[in-house]
This record gives structure tokens, sequence and C-alpha cells, in this order.
């Protein structure tokens, strides 16, 4: 035990606050004061983060780009090439005009892709960023810098930051759930939903769709609901008994612990279970109770993406299940957006098009039942790869066509408490391989998730290895981006 | 927040009358809240609060009101106030107090405790404390108004020594053996006895491989295996043969480097191998080998330093005296290895484990018996007819012209064409031939490798391969069809299928192998075989268009042959001989053949496993050293040389600048940290926390020791016993206050509620690896098998997800399902769950603590993880078997788990239970039957199977009773 936990528990003590609720990691950071960090009156109380792992085109989906269409097939400008550091591109390449069309949506008039009809639905609640940019162009390290703040390994996830910072507000369910689609986990592995130097507990909890929800959650099998609360009032008679002989407070907290992962056990088992769901709630994000994708058995999961593959809908229907029962940080990751051009799977004719399939229905369905239920007031979306793709094909050679990765520019969206609605905020250049207008690195990105949760991005530290370890990384820089906020 | 918590604690506990000591009251307090502005790397205002001069500039000694330092923190001018608004950042009360004081003492300096050289202090002149140990231990106590615990009793203390050393419980024997002998050196020996068990060497390896970064995987995307599990054997093995910890140093970091090192030496090195690998694709294999050698640096200041060097690899340090040069300059030291983020991780070396290399004499030995055997029956008349049967007849013929499209110059010398140079365009050669009168049926293209080509053949170098896009041959200007092609190497995505003109497209075509040298066969068929009078001209065109590559043939041959017998025996050679086919299929000798495969397949399974090892690039091969601006590899700086910090002590002026220098230098008496950070390190696996709280850490933003002078005498003492683990362990073990019952007592609650005094004896719940260990151990399932691959016990199906990489999870069979946690299988992106929820690391970096954490999650773990329930059914088993009565049986149960009998309350409670599940169990036996054999297997039939799961329910309790899961 640390002595951080036992300072917290003094307070806690103190202040008449149950061990259960400490137990899960639910104290914040400066429970005893009020945390230096903390803001007033914060617009978001969850967050609920889509990221597209492999990062899908900006320039097919969100960032329509005329004049690149137009000079679809010729040799990409010099500047765009020389001097540059590219993932896979080792000569000059050709440019590459969108296959799709763009179309204006909603009253606000969003251009999005074709490929986005329903998301394109809900443009109006949509807060769009067309100037991200990041420092790292390989996969792991880009998700770890838009995730903990940093590309090596070490730090802490976002999701760990805040319940952290704040504590979750559900008391028999963690405060961070994970939950993967697409066949395969994000490059980054679970680091990017570890809780780095921060105390075990806040790391993100993966909630998975095949065998027990939560690791062990479901007792053996032989011992029922009724043996397990048998086991548990002998296990906790004994360490009653032993914490009066040793006088150690740490046993209460164990027999805490104890009871709460047996509140767990019911409590998860519930909230996973999509039968419980209206079937008119189903249909709307496209959710299949029970779904098995073929895509976690496949050898390469892209070769067998189809658009009715329900393993994203149930996840953004957990998602909200799990805001809806208080759940601090929700983290959907789904693979398969790398779109290279190398194979068909990797391609945006074959696989840009079902992956678009699977995500857009229940995406624009999450956002229309938070709203419904009055949760899009307190609950932020974020939508996102970990960089954006070059302007440029990958290669020529083949009958479909890829791009490369890109740090420079790229766009992704937000939604629901806090954010503007129906805005795009900043540009690119003309083929779209730059930030023009309102630059948003992704700290700021992360020190704007952060302000609208009620923390000061700048103030919010772990100390660790002599520093004062942030979120937004140890530079000065990162910046609330104002012009996005409702 | 813990840092200032223990600050505070200090803080008041050091009576305000006393003289201020700036190294420990006041350096903390404006490192905290000035030195990130006015420290090492911004001196703001040009002024520097971690120096003399800065000190002097800002205070007026003997005046505190009168001094800058602390009338800007005092002041009201939102512009001048000290430290800014926007920093959040603001002093206490009783900091600003504590500043005055000094300042009004006469505002002294000091370095920072840490970096004070290391200094045998005297041991306290107090009666009480046993041993000098607890001296300075009730010195410290004494002014807390503290006296410390009585000691615990003969059951425990087995208990908490055997955990300590050993990591597992021990056994009901040795429990009792230690309980009936009363001589006065029982307790030493036991100490002795446990410290020479090899499962010591296991438990203390774990703490070292969270910090070496040790796992069975590279990391990073692909995250695919790594055949290292050689380097935790050896640590195992260091460990337990106590080597000495400069020695441990030496050969980790320099092995390689030693005057004839042995293989075990260069094994060591493995240490710095542990970095990860980046697989992904599309990753510039520089920057990764860069990331890798920082990794090192870092690395290294941790374990040795007990530095964040890594925050001075963009900017110099904001804290401690670190610049970025400095920073560069050591990793200069590590910039020399081989290795360079390649997939193969080569450097590799393979070596043979102790038994393998007595499988090796032996088998060599037998090997060598049969093909002298075999030798007696070859006979060199068959083996000649056996050639000429199985190779065609090569005709070179006669050469007339050779020309290019390009302006580049073909020669022609004993039928090899060479080309002058390099040609980056694409190009067609035309090779005109005579031959012999004959019929000829396939034509053979020869591309040099480098082995057969001294002037080292462009045409195979690393980065241009040459691409054939199509040949063609005409005789007297008409051109002839080619049917079957055959080529000995290719390129993966560049099979010679596409050489026929008719399938040529700019991006297809025959392509050179990857990382071969190796002669390039390119054999083609005629459709019609042609037949050919010595006055027919023959032309060879070889067109090279792909837009792939540059590099263009350079070096080669074209010959025919009447007949392409050879077709699939020749162009096999690469793998397989002539004479090894001759071995096979002659009669005489066919019969040795299956014998000795096995024998030589006998022989390569025991070369040992391949382990990356460290290598220095030869001298004309070193890296040039520069500083990395921003810390991006390719904002290249200042150029730099090997150097060690200067604020810390000299490197002394023999050593070598290279690695084997650093790791004497880093282990040389005069470091101020090495042995604080080493033994704190010790100490702290033992106590639940350093006297150093903050391990990783000893610079300014590090905790400050709880007992500095213990801290020092402990240090000194670890030195002057020639770095003995064993010995500096048996010194704790034998203290007093080692031995002090950890009972918490309200006034202790009051006073000193996180045992920072040690008024009492340690307790804390046990690492993850303890926790498996023991309660396998009490099941009586545990291995006690040592070294060896990497294990997989039960894990769900389903963790392993990562992208291109179709490695699964392979559940060990028999005793390698129960061998101890070190052992099992660490994937950096996906560790096993079990180690995750008790805070092991993911070991993708250098962990020096795990922070201890308490969690639902891990009551699940030990409640329902097939792991232990199997282990509640196997102990279930052993207990019923053993004993008759169920007062015995209970009692047996305690002794086993927790070294103790039961007590009557508790035997209540369990007995009510175990008749609540004997009850249920008889009534379902279907429940029964699962919960005492899934996953363990059948129940003996000496034992009735409802009260086999009665008494796993049981069981599985008293492995969750908070008293097991702790060291107390």
């Amino acid at each position: 035990m640390t002595i951080d936990n036992l300072k917290r528990r003094h307070f806690i003590k103190n202040s008449g606050l149950s061990l259960g609720a400490m137990a899960l990691g639910m104290m914040n950071a400066n429970a005893e004061e009020k945390a230096h960090y903390l803001t007033h009156n914060p617009k978001v109380k969850s967050v609920i983060y889509l990221h597209m792992a492999g990062s899908p085109s900006q320039l097919d989906l969100f960032d329509p780009k005329p004049t690149l269409k137009r000079l679809n097939g010729t040799l990409c400008p010099k500047e765009l090439f020389e001097g540059k550091r590219f993932a896979f591109i080792k000569q000059r390449p050709t440019l590459l005009g969108s296959p799709f069309d763009f179309k204006k949506y909603g009253e606000c008039g969003m251009e999005m892709s074709s490929l986005l009809p329903n998301l394109g639905s809900v443009a109006d609640e949509l807060c769009l960023i067309r100037s991200m940019n990041t420092d790292q162009f390989n996969h792991a390290p880009a998700q770890l810098l838009l995730h903990t703040g940093k590309p090596q390994f070490g730090g802490a996830s976002m999701g760990a930051w805040v319940n952290y910072g704040l504590g979750t507000m559900n008391k028999d369910l963690p405060g961070y759930v994970v939950l993967t689609s697409g066949g395969k986990f994000p490059s980054s592995g679970k680091s990017v939903w570890g809780s780095g130097f921060l105390p075990s507990k806040y790391q993100g909890v993966h909630c998975r769709s095949k065998g027990d929800p939560i690791l062990y959650v479901s007792n053996p099998d032989g011992l029922n609901k009724k043996g397990r609360r048998n086991t548990l009032d002998t296990l906790n008679t004994l360490n009653r008994k032993h914490a009066s002989r040793v006088g150690d407070p740490e046993i209460d907290s164990r027999i805490a612990q104890y009871e709460l992962a047996y509140r767990m056990q019911s409590a998860v088992p519930d909230i996973v279970d999509l039968k419980t769901e209206p079937q008119h709630i189903l249909d709307m994000y496209g959710a299949k109770p029970g779904f098995v994708s073929a895509a976690d058995s496949a050898k390469d999961p892209r070769d067998v993406y189809k658009a009715n593959d329900a393993a994203f809908a149930n996840n953004c229907l957990l998602a909200r299940k799990m805001v809806e029962s208080g759940v601090r940080f929700v983290h959907l990751f789904d693979w398969g957006w790398d779109h290279h051009g190398n194979s068909k799977g990797e391609s945006l004719e074959h696989s840009l098009v079902p992956k678009c399939g699977q995500i857009d229905r229940p995406i624009s369905a999450l956002i229309k039942d938070l709203k419904q239920r009055g949760l899009l007031d307190s609950t932020l979306i974020v939508c996102s790869g970990e960089f954006g793709r070059t302007p440029m094909s990958q290669r020529n050679d083949r009958e479909w066509h890829g791009r490369d990765h890109q740090p420079d520019a790229f766009s992704i969206w937000m939604a629901g408490a806090g954010v503007k609605k129906g805005h795009v905020h900043g540009s690119t250049t003309e083929l779209g391989n730059d930030v023009a207008t309102g630059k948003v690195h992704v700290n700021d990105l992360q020190a704007t998730i952060l302000h609208l949760m009620g923390i000061e991005p700048h103030k919010f530290s772990y100390s660790f290895q002599g520093l004062d370890q942030r979120l937004i990384g140890p530079s000065e820089h990162p910046k609330v981006i104002k012009e996005i906020l409702s | 927040m813990p840092r200032f918590w223990i600050l505070f604690l200090l803080l008041i506990n050091l009576e305000a009358k006393d003289k201020i000591d700036f190294s420990y009251q006041i350096r903390p307090i404006l490192s905290k809240y000035c030195f990130a502005c006015h420290g090492p790397d911004k001196a703001k205002g040009k002024l520097r609060l971690d120096i003399e001069d800065g000190i002097q500039k800002s205070t007026k000694p003997g005046h505190a009101t009168e001094s800058e330092l602390i009338e800007r923190i005092l002041t009201d001018d939102e512009d001048d106030v000290m430290p800014p608004h926007e920093t959040g950042k603001k002093l206490k009360k009783h900091e600003i107090a504590l500043l005055k004081q000094w300042i009004n003492e006469g505002s002294s300096f000091g370095e920072h405790w840490a970096f004070q050289k290391l200094e045998k202090p005297q041991v306290p002149a107090v009666k009480e404390g046993a041993t000098k140990l607890d001296k300075f231990i009730v010195v410290k106590l004494h002014k807390q108004g503290l006296t410390p615990s009585p000691e615990t009793s003969k059951r425990k203390l087995i208990r908490r020594l055997s955990l300590d050393i050993r990591g597992i419980t021990p056994s009901i024997d040795e429990v009792n053996a230690f309980l009936a002998d009363n001589s006065k050196s029982a307790y030493q020996n036991l100490i002795d006895t446990f410290l020479a068990s090899p499962l010591y060497g296991e438990k203390w390896a774990s703490k070292w491989l969270d910090l070496a970064r040790y796992a069975d995987t590279k990391g990073y995307e692909k995250d695919r295996h790594r055949e290292i599990w050689r380097y935790r054997d050896w640590v195992i093995k260091a460990i337990n043969d106590d080597m000495p910890f400069d020695e441990f140093t030496l050969k980790q970091i320099a092995g390689d480097m030693l005057p004839n090192a042995t293989e075990e030496d260069v094994l060591a090195t493995a240490f710095h191998r542990n970095t990860m690998t980046n697989d992904e694709g599309g990753t510039d294999n520089e920057e990764f080998r860069t990331e890798a050698v920082k990794d090192r640096v870092d690395t290294t200041g941790t374990i040795w330093l007990g530095l964040s060097l890594g925050c001075a690899k963009c900017h110099t340090h904001k804290y401690d005296p670190v610049t970025i040069k400095e920073y560069y300059s050591l990793y200069a030291f590590f910039n020399q290895s081989v290795d360079s983020d390649q997939s193969d991780d080569r450097p590799i070396r393979r070596m043979p484990t102790e038994s393998q290399k007595a499988q090796l004499v032996k088998v060599r030995k037998e090997l060598k018996q049969k093909l002298s055997e075999r030798n007696k029956h070859f006979n060199q008349d068959r083996f000649e007819t056996f050639k000429n049967e199985q190779l065609s007849k090569w005709i070179s013929g006669n050469s007339i012209s050779a020309s290019t499209s390009s302006k580049v110059k073909i020669n022609e010398s004993k039928n090899i064409y060479s080309i002058q140079s390099a040609v980056d365009a694409a190009d067609t050669y035309s090779i005109q031939k005579t031959f012999p009168q004959g019929e000829y049926s396939a034509l053979r293209l020869k591309v040099l490798g480098h082995q057969t080509n001294a002037k080292k053949n462009q045409s195979l170098d690393k980065d241009g391969k040459f691409i054939l896009s199509y040949l063609q041959v005409f005789v007297n200007g008409k051109e002839h069809q080619l049917k079957n092609y055959f080529a000995n190497f290719s390129e993966k995505r560049m099979q010679p299928k596409t050489i026929l003109k008719k399938h040529a497209s700019k991006t297809s075509g025959w392509g050179a192998e990857k990382n071969t040298n190796k002669d390039h066969y390119l054999l083609v068929e005629f459709e019609n075989s042609l037949k050919l009078q010595e006055t027919d001209k023959v032309e060879i065109m070889l067109v090279q268009q792909s837009r792939f590559h540059k590099k263009k043939i350079s070096n080669f041959s074209i010959e025919l042959t009447s007949s392409v017998k050879d077709y699939q025996a020749y162009i096999n050679s690469t793998k397989k001989s002539l004479k090894d086919l001759f071995y096979e299929r002659d009669k005489d000798l066919k019969g040795f053949t299956k014998e000795i495969a096995a024998l030589k397949k006998r022989e390569s399974n025991n070369l040992g496993s391949n382990t990356p090892i460290m290598q220095e690039l030869p001298k004309e091969k070193q890296r040039p050293n520069f500083i990395h601006e921003s810390g991006f590899f390719l904002n290249i700086g200042a150029k730099v040389n090997p150097e060690t910090p200067s604020f810390l002590h000299a490197m002394n002026k023999e050593y070598p600048k290279n690695r084997l220098g650093l790791a004497k230098w880093l282990t040389s008496k005069e470091s101020p940290l090495t042995a604080r950070v080493a033994v704190n390190r010790l100490w702290a696996q033992i106590f639940g926390r350093g006297l150093v709280e903050s391990e990783e850490d000893f610079g300014n933003q590090g905790m400050l020791p709880t007992h500095p002078d213990l801290l020092d005498w402990l240090a000194v003492t670890y030195m002057e016993n020639d770095w003995s683990q064993k010995k500096i362990l048996k010194k704790i073990f034998l203290s007093s206050t080692y031995k002090q019952s950890s009972k918490v007592s309200s006034e202790l609650v009051q006073k000193d509620r996180f045992n920072l005094y040690l008024a009492r004896g340690p307790r804390f719940r046990m690492t993850a690896e303890m926790i498996r260990d023991s309660s396998l151990s009490n099941a009586g399932l545990l291995s006690s098998k040592m070294f060896g691959h990497s294990v997989m016990p039960y894990q769900p199906p389903g963790l392993w997800q990562s992208t291109y990489n179709t490695m699964t999870w392979q559940t060990s069979k028999g005793e390698n399902k129960f061998r101890r946690g070190l052992y099992t299988y660490h994937k950096r992106t996906s560790p096993y769950p079990t180690m995750t929820a008790f805070d092991a690391p993911s070991r993708e970096i250098c962990t020096a603590r795990r922070i201890r954490s308490n969690t639902p999650l891990q009551s699940l773990v030990t409640l329902n993880d097939p792991v232990f329930v199997e282990a509640a059914q196997a102990f279930a088993r052993k207990i019923l078997t053993s004993k008759q009565s169920t007062e015995d049986r209970f009692n047996f149960a305690y002794e086993s788990a927790l070294s103790r009998p039961a007590e009557p309350t508790e035997i209540d409670a369990l007995k009510q239970l175990l008749e609540e599940r004997l009850k249920y169990y008889s009534t379902y036996p279907i429940e029964a039957k699962n919960m005492a054999e899934k996953p363990l297997g059948k129940v003996p039939a000496h034992l009735k199977t409802e009260e086999a799961a009665a008494w796993t329910a049981v069981c599985n309790v008293i492995l969750n009773l908070d008293e097991f899961l702790t060291k107390e």
C-alpha cells in the first residue's frame, strides 16, 4: 500500500465515505482538499472515445479536396515529397483523388463522404476538426502519443488520467472500460489503455464480447451465486477476526474489495447483456446480442470484413449503457483502418467501404440515443484515428488504391457536451497535405478534453521519476481549443 | 502525491528550533517550486537556485524579509509573484517559514543529499538496539516518542522469512522443525538454509527482471516472439551464486568486452537487448535503433544511479544537473553496438545450456562414428557415374558482341559479362553468341553473387537489387519461344513466373532475393529445342524496365545445355549437395541416411537457442556521436564523446571510454549513488517501502530518505562485504527491526500510520508471483523445475490480438502448467492478466517499483481464475488424504497456508461453510463434480466427490484470506 492510498483512506474515514466507494479507485487524487487542478462546472461527465485504429483517410471521409480529384494520377508536386519522411512511399508518387463523392449534410451543410450517410444525418450535432496534426507517423507511437500524451511506452492513458483525477461515478463498475472490435488490438497493445506510472487500479478494464466480459467475473462451475455468497461470508468473518487481531486497516479495505467484486459479478453481466434492450434500439444501432464476429478468429480479419458485422454496433450500444450507469470513460478501439492499398483488404475500394458500413449507423445511433435520453448534455464523444493519410497514392501497380501515413494533417470529430454543434474547425491546404488554418495538435485535443471534464490541463500532474508528468506532455504549448467550445 | 506527504512529515518532525539543513529541508522546496524555471535547464532571468551563486544573489543572509527570494513569494503584485500564477503552484505557510528561518540562519548552501560523497556514518551510541542496524532505527523512534514492537512469534517469523527469501510459504515440516529447534543459532541457521535454496534466486530475480524489462516478445505493433529466456536463467543463477553486485553489473553491461569473455559473460549482455524492436511496416530502423540506445541510457540511469536521465534527452534536465550534452555523452557509450532494430534481432548468439553441452558431446561422438562407418562404404567410381547422370553439361560458347541500350559498356572476359558501373535507367542488354553444333534444350542465366564475385556485385546490393523484367532468345534474328522457367533464389514478390515477354509489365519480373549474396540462376527451357550450327548467331535480350529498382544486373554469364536432367537436382543444390543426394541414393550408403539425419537433428536441437547479445562495432565502423536536439534523431546537434556527467564522481582515467569503462565507473566505490540505490531496492523488497520511497528517483525531485544515516551505513556495508547480496540481506534479517511483530496498535495508527519509522514489522500484500507460487505450493502442485523456455499456464482464449501476428497461447502440458510465476510467458502488449491484476508491469520499459494497489479485479482472480480454482481443488484433496478428522483437517490447512493451527472460532466458521456445502453437493452431484474436478481432473477413488467439492470451496476461502495473501 502506498502512502497515497493511506492518506486517502484516512480522509475517507474521517469524511464518512464508505470504504466501498474508495475501493474501486473512486476517490480522486486530492480528496482532502479541493484539488488545485479542478475547475468549476465541468460540462462533461463521461467520455466515449471512438478510436479507429490504423487511421481512416480524412481525404475520403471528412476533408473534400476537389483539386486533388482533378489532379488524380499526376505526379505529386515536389514539395509534397522532397525532404519529407514517409512510412512506405520511397519514390515520388502520384496524387490520388478520392474515388468517393462528398455531400453536404444537415442544416450546417457540413461536407462529408457519401460513405457516411447516417453520420451525415446527425451532422448538425458534430464538431468537425479538419486541422489536426501529430508528431508520429508509425501506428504504435502515434497511438501512444494520442492516448497517453507521449510516444513512448510507460505513460498513462487518458481514461486512467481522468479516473485518477475525478474518480468513477458508479461503485459497482470500473470507471474506465475498454471495448475492442475489428479482430485485432490497436498496434500499441494494452499500453494504450494502461495506467503507466499511475497506480494500476486506474487502468482500463477490457470488457470482452466472448467468454467472461471481465476476466474471472464468473464463478467456477459448481459454485452458484448463493454458494459464492456463503464462501464470501465465511471469508469476511475470518478476515474481520484477523483484522481485530492485527489492527491493520488494510484488511478492511481488502474486505471491501471482495464485496465490490461480488457486486461486480452481478452488475457486469447485467450491463453487457444486450438482450434487455428493446428491439427498436437494437435495430437503431444494428446491434445483435451474442454476435461473434468472424474477424475475431480470422488469420487476417480484413479478409472477412462485412458491412453488417455487428461487433462495433454492439460496442456502441454497450458504451451508451456504461455511460448511463456512470462509467467515466469508455474507450472503443476498432481495428482495420490502415488503408495502404497493398492488398485488397487494405484498400479504399474494398475495405474502407465495409468499414464505414460497420460504423456509420451505430455511431449515428449512439448520438441520437444519448440525445433522446438527455445524456448528450453531459457526454462527450470523440472519434479519431492516430494520424491522417497522404493525398498521394502509396502505389500504382494494383487495381485498388490506398494512402500512406500522414502526421501533418488529419480530421477528427467530436459531439456532445461542451462543443459546438454543426461546426467545422480549421482547414487544410488545397491538396490536404498540411494544415492551413486553426492547427490543433493532439496534445491540444487532450487539453480540451480535460478542460471540458473540469480539469485544468496544465496543472493536472502526477509526480513520477522526478517530473510532474502530465497527459498533455511536458511542454507549455498545448492549449485548449477555445474556438470549438460551446 | 506521496512525495509531498513524506516531505511534510519530515518537516514537522524536524523540530523547528533545530538548525535548518539545506539539503534536506530547503532544497526540496526550491526544487518543487523553483527549479523548473530557475534550474539547470531554463535559468530564467539568469537565476539558478540549484547552485550557490543563485542563492547568494537572491538572499541576504541573516535577513529573510530583505531577501528577494522571500519578497517575490510574498508580494501581492501579480506580475512579480513567484511562482507565477499560471503554474498553479503556491508555497505552503510552513514552507515559507522554513525558508525564512534558513535565510535568517545565514542561507547556507549544500549539495543535494544523494550526490554527496558516500561515507560510513557512526553507529549511534545508544544502549537499545540488538544490532548496529537497529540502533539507527531506535534513535529515530525515540525522537518520535515510539518504541519498537516485540519480536513476532516463531511461526510468523519463519513464514515471513520464507516469503522474503524464497517467495513461498514454508512447509508444515519446516515450521515444526524450526519450532523444535531451541538452539541459539536456530534462526541464523534458518536464514542460511533459505538463502542456500535455489528458490531464493527465483524469488529475487523477479524484481531484477522488472528492472531489466525482460519479456518474451519484442514489443510494439507486431510484438513477435523473442528468444531471450536464457538471460532470465542467467539472472537466477547469478543471484543464487551470490555474484557480487559489481560483477553482476559489469557482466550485464559489458560482458562481451571482458578479456577472455566466456559464453555466460556474453549471455549476460542480453540485459540491454531487452529493449524493444519495432517490426511495424514503414518504420525507420535507425529511429528505433536510437530509441533502443536511449532506453539503455535511461534504464542504466534508473537502475544504477536512481536518476531520471530520460528528461535530458530533449532538453537539459529541469531539476537535476544533467545537461542535454551530458545525456548524449552517456548515450555515446551505448551507441557503438551492432544491433539496429532488425526483425531477426541480430546480433544473436546460439549457446547451449550445460545439459545441452553434455548432450552435444555425446551426440557428436556418435555422429562421428556413424560418419566414418559410412565413409568406409563410399565408392568414388560410383559417385563419378552418379554425378554424370545428375548434371547437365553447360556450354558457354563464344561471345560475338555485347551491348546495352544505355551508354554503359559491357565487358566480356572468360564468358563472364560485367557492367562498368551501376546503371540507373531502364536498360536492355543484347548478347550475341555462337555455340558448337548441337541440339540445345535450355538456357541458363547466372548472376554472380558476392561470394563468387570479388568486386562485389552491384546488382545484389542491399538497397538496389536487379529485377529482370523479361528475356528473349533469337537465332539469326528469329525469336524462339521459351517455356518452363525456374530460379534458385527470388524475392518473395518477384518470382520468375512473368519472365516471358507476354506476361511482362513495369512492375513484374524476376528479382534478387534479399540478404543473399549467393549466385542466382535462372533456367529457361526452349519450347522447341535449338538445333544450332557453329555459324548460327544466338542473341539473348535481357530487358530491365522495372519501376521498382534502379540497379541492373552487372555480372553474369549465359550458357546452354542439351539436357536439363539436373533441372531440380542442380538448382536444389543450394540446399542439398550432390554428395548428399548420392548418400541418399547409393545402395551401400542409403542405409545410414535415417540414423545420421536423426543424429544431426539431435545435434542441432542441442545447439541451444538464439539469444540477442551486445556486440561492439569494429573500430572503423563506429558511429560518430551527436546531440539529438529536442530528442529527435534526425535533428543532429553538436558532436559529443563518451563522457560521464560532471556532477558525479570522475571516471578513472585508466578506464576505457566504452561500455566496459562505464560499467566500472558505475560500481566504483566513489559513486555516491550506486550503492545507495541498490541497497535501498533490497530494503524495499523486505519492508514494502524503500528508505527512499521513490526507488526510481534519487534526484532533486525524489523523496527524501526517512533514515539517511542508515541508508548510508547499509550502502557502505554492502560494498565492504564485496557487494554480497546474501550478506547484506542476512544483516537485515538478523536485525530486531525485521523480527518485530507487525501488529498495528492504535497508538501506531495515530503516530505513524505508514510505518515510516518502523516501530513494527512489515505487513503488506504479496507480489503477483508470490501469490501464485504460494497457492500452488500449498496445493502441492508447484513444479520445482528450474530454467528453460517460458511456459503458458491457463489463460482465457482471445486475449492475444496483436496486429500482423498469429501467435497463440498454447496452454503448457504437465508440470510446465505449474511452474513458478517468473517462468510465465510475458507478452508485452498483452501480459498475463493475473500478473497485471497484481501490479506487475508490462516490461516495455524499466520499472523500478510496482505500486501496490488493492482492487476487486484482484479478488476475482484469486476467487475464480482456473489456476486458483485448481489450486483449491488440489489443496482440498491433499487435506482430505492427509488427515481424517475435520478438526485435524482444518488445522492441517491452516498450518500449511498460514503456518499456524486454526483457532476454535475459525474452525467454527469454516465448519459451518463445510457443512452447508456438503449438504449442497450431496444433493447436486453434477455441481459437485464440476466444483471438484474442473479443471484438475477426476477425483481419486479413495475420496468422495461431494467431500472434495465442499473442501474445494473451503480451500478457495483459505487461499483468499487476507492473512494468506499478505506477508506479515
